[in-house]
This record gives structure tokens, C-alpha cells and sequence, in this order.
């Protein structure tokens, strides 16, 4: 099983060295930060130098995993690992609305995932040291660095497995696979396409608002639709109403179900003098 | 139901153009309380709007509501029979309950009370991110909170790049933004959709 710990400082480089660089060359560090838990912890000030520094240590463990793979490169991605999770836990307590500023300046929300991911990273470090150790272990005639009589096949599968998995439970990177495969899914499957064609009420209203009547009119409705049913296809909405006087009254508008703004009909019934007049407001076409 | 029938077929002709004479007492529930006839005061800059209460029903006793507001005051909503309420749709004061939020507009009468022309209870009006579309559902994240936004048939509409609303929310997108208007369950992550924005 060498091949399997040879595999994990590739994969563990990889990982490292991607998030180093998307922390050293963001720009605009302050934005990036502002939001996740980092800021929390450390404050508007230092927290935006300490998400750079990270990046670069990132980098620097990412190089050493590459050039140097052993038990030191690996217990050191391990602590970095261990750091990670201790760090989603704070966050996890003291600020639990924010966002990690892990992996992209997509600012997601945290779940078991982020903690499953850090637990993989941890996992490939325990694996890649023991391996290391095995290999120093067998006098020297057994090396676990990933150039020494590599089994390139088995190693590529191992790593891209772990770069999957780690995909996967990366919230930042959903819209690249998770987002286009649930709309792949609704288009297919249209989860929400049987609905009843009909004109909802909102529809009613908004045509309202924006007519030539409403424009007349609105100065008289004191509420929000009171009731409203349909007739003759119309749609009767209802509103308590006041006159400029303080005279009270009910205004009713009669829209067309089609959405035809220019036929709509008001009526206003006063209640004051407990006569009314009508009147319909056609506006120009 | 008879009267109610018989009620809107009249308000039906009426709006229609088949009356040309209504008297009020034909119509007798909907006239609201005389209250509502005072003149609303003015609201200066970072002054209280004083036809405006918001918070969560502590009581309802009759047609009054005590509601708690988010600055801890207490807030008496007097309602009547001219008061709307919107709970998702257009309702009547028997659908509010203990611990809905609401927001009420009206006017302000001399013992304190709020004369309520209009309520909206458990309103609520967020941007989001649309996670999935389930078959009676959306997932959406707001602010880091996952949000259960439920799809009421016949009920909830979308509006798609400002078109007029439509019942059919199918072409909400995955992984996109929209703003959405709904009713909030109380003590719940979970919402009636009333309105979803969207751009397709």
C-alpha cells in the first residue's frame, strides 16, 4: 500500500497550495475577510495580514509536501489540518452565521461539510506519515516520496478519488458541479410545473398598480385588498376607502382577468352620505 | 355564505356598471370605524412614524390586538370590519394568532391605540439564493440561514424579469438570486411564498 501513501502529499500539495494562492493573490484582502469568522477572531485589523500569511505558509507547506514529502511535511499538514478544524469549531460556536474564507471568496455557509473536508485533509496527513514512517522504518530501502518507483496508475486514482471527495464537500465550489446538476435535474424532472393555470392574485394587483386608474384613484384607498373573488372575467378586488373630506366609503376595482390595465373599472360606494358614484377610467390606448 | 354571495354579486354589479345608486346600509359591514376619518400627522426626520406598529400578537381580545414590538414597546391595534389583513392572502382578523408578527399602518388615536387600516401579519421580504427546487418547495439560503420556502398552489407567483405575475415557479433558477416575498410560520425557518423575483 505504499502507492496509497505516496499518494497523499500530491493530493494534500494540491490542496494547500490552491487555497494558498487564492489567499495571497485575492485582492482586496479586507473585503475577502469581512463576514467570516477569521475577522470575528481577529479583528478588522489583523485578520486581513493573518488570512495573507496563511496563504503563504499554505504555499510554502504545499512546496515542501512536493519536494520533500516525509513525516515532518506531513505532521506539519497535519497541525494545519488540526488548525482548520479547531478554527470551523470556533466559528461554529461563536459566529455561526459566518463564513469560513476557506477556498473561494464565495462566502457559504458552514455545515459538517467544512468539518468533513478538514477531517480528509487530517486523514491524508495520518496516512502520508505513516507511510513516511513505514518507509524510514524499513532501513531506508523503502521511501514513501511519490517519484520513488511510483505505481503511477494507482497514485492518479487515489488522488483524483481525494480531490473528488474533497470537491464535494466544498460548499464554495458547488456551482460548479452541484448547482448545474440540480438545474439539469429540474429541467428534466420540472418539480414545480403542475401548478393550476390560474391568474394569481398578485398578477390582479400588480396590473392595478400600474394602470391609469390606479394613478386616479389611489389617493382614496386607505387598506390593502380587503376581499376579492372573480366575475365576468373580471377580477373584483376590494378596499376600504376615504374621501379627501374624511367621508369613508369602499373602493372597488374591477380588473380584467386578461390584464388589460386600459379596462379597468372603479367604483367607489361612500358610506358618509350613503350615496355613490361610479365611475369607469378608461385610460387613453 | 348566502349573504356573502348575495353581497358580492351586488359589489359585483356595482363595480361592473349594472348600479348607479348604492346606499350603505346595503352593504353595513364594511364601513370602518369613524376613527379612521382623522387626519394623519406629519413625520419628521428620525421621529417614531406614528401610523405605523409593528411586533409579535401577545393578545386578541375582540377586535383589539396587544403586540410587542422589537424595541420591547407594547403596541394596541384596534382593528374593525375596514381593516385589512394579509396574511399570505387577503384574510380576516380571525386567522391572527398569538406570536405572528405584524405590521400594522393606521392612525394613531388619542389614548395611544393604533387604528389599523391595514395589517400584514408574518410578513416577510428577502433577498436569497435559490439552493434547489424540490416539488413543493424551494430551498434558499439567506444571510447563511437555510430558508424552506414553500410553494402554495394557486397562492404563490413569480415574477420573471418584471413580467406580470404567474403561478408557475418552475423556471425559478437553481443557484441563482431572487427576492422573495412570503409569509413567515412563525418560530420556524420556513416560509409561505407569496411573490418570488427572478431573473432568468
Amino acid at each position: 500500500m505504499t502507492w496509497l501513501a505516496q499518494a497523499q502529499p500530491l493530493f494534500l500539495a494540491g490542496v494547500f497550495g490552491w487555497s494558498g494562492v487564492l489567499k495571497t493573490l485575492a485582492g482586496d484582502l479586507g473585503g475577502r475577510v469581512a463576514g467570516t469568522a477569521l475577522h470575528r477572531l481577529l479583528g478588522g485589523v489583523v485578520a486581513p495580514a493573518a488570512y495573507f500569511l496563511l496563504g503563504v505558509a499554505e504555499i510554502a507547506l504545499a512546496v515542501s509536501l512536493l519536494v520533500d514529502p516525509g513525516r515532518a511535511t506531513a505532521f506539519a499538514a497535519a497541525v494545519m489540518s488540526g488548525g482548520f478544524i479547531v478554527y470551523l469549531g470556533y466559528a461554529a460556536i461563536a459566529v455561526p452565521r459566518a463564513a469560513c474564507g476557506c477556498l473561494s471568496k464565495r462566502k457559504v455557509r458552514q455545515t459538517w461539510r467544512g468539518f468533513a473536508r478538514a477531517g480528509l485533509l487530517m486523514a491524508s496527513a495520518v496516512v502520508a506519515g505513516a507511510g513516511a514512517g513505514a518507509g524510514a522504518g524499513a532501513g531506508g530501502g523503502m521511501s514513501s516520496a511519490w517519484w520513488d518507483r511510483p505505481s503511477w496508475g494507482a497514485m492518479a486514482l487515489v488522488v483524483v478519488a481525494e480531490a473528488a471527495l474533497f470537491i464535494a464537500l466544498s460548499a464554495e465550489l458547488d456551482h460548479l458541479w452541484l448547482y448545474p446538476l440540480r438545474r439539469l435535474r429540474v429541467r428534466v424532472r420540472r418539480p414545480l410545473a403542475g401548478v393550476p393555470d390560474v391568474v394569481p392574485l398578485q398578477a390582479s394587483v400588480s396590473v392595478l398598480l400600474r394602470s391609469y386608474a390606479w394613478r386616479r384613484t389611489s389617493h382614496l384607498v386607505a387598506s390593502d385588498v380587503l376581499e376579492h373573488w372573480d366575475a365576468d372575467g373580471h377580477r373584483i378586488l376590494v378596499y376600504n376607502a376615504r374621501r379627501p373630506d374624511g367621508g369613508r366609503g369602499t373602493a372597488l376595482f374591477a380588473v380584467p382577468l386578461d390584464g388589460d390595465a386600459a379596462a379597468i373599472r372603479f367604483t367607489f360606494i361612500d358610506h358618509t352620505d350613503e350615496t355613490s358614484e361610479q365611475e369607469a377610467l378608461a385610460a387613453p390606448r | 355564505m348566502t349573504t356573502q354571495v348575495d353581497r358580492r354579486r351586488f359589489l359585483t354589479s356595482a363595480a361592473l356598471g349594472g348600479a348607479t345608486i348604492v346606499g350603505a346600509t346595503a352593504l353595513g359591514s364594511l364601513a370602518p370605524e369613524a376613527a379612521f376619518g382623522a387626519a394623519a400627522p406629519g413625520v419628521g426626520p428620525g421621529d417614531i412614524d406614528p401610523q405605523f406598529a409593528e411586533g409579535r400578537v401577545t393578545s386578541i381580545s375582540g377586535s383589539l390586538i396587544v403586540a410587542a414590538g422589537s424595541d420591547g414597546t407594547l403596541s394596541a391595534i384596534q382593528t374593525t370590519t375596514g381593516t385589512s389583513v394579509w396574511k399570505l392572502t387577503p384574510t380576516s382578523l380571525s386567522a391572527i394568532r398569538p406570536g405572528d408578527g405584524l405590521y400594522a399602518r393606521g392612525v394613531r388615536m388619542p389614548d395611544g391605540s393604533l387604528a389599523a387600516d391595514a395589517l400584514w401579519v408574518n410578513i416577510v421580504s428577502l433577498d436569497a439564493h435559490v439552493a434547489n427546487l424540490a416539488s413543493d418547495h424551494l430551498d434558499l439560503d439567506h444571510h447563511s440561514s437555510k430558508i424552506k420556502a414553500h410553494v402554495i398552489s394557486g397562492v404563490s407567483a413569480a415574477v420573471y424579469n418584471g413580467t406580470p405575475p404567474v403561478t408557475d415557479l418552475s423556471h425559478v433558477p437553481v443557484g441563482g438570486h431572487v427576492h422573495v416575498v412570503g409569509a413567515w410560520r412563525p418560530d420556524t425557518s420556513e416560509i409561505d411564498i407569496s411573490t418570488v423575483y427572478a431573473k432568468v
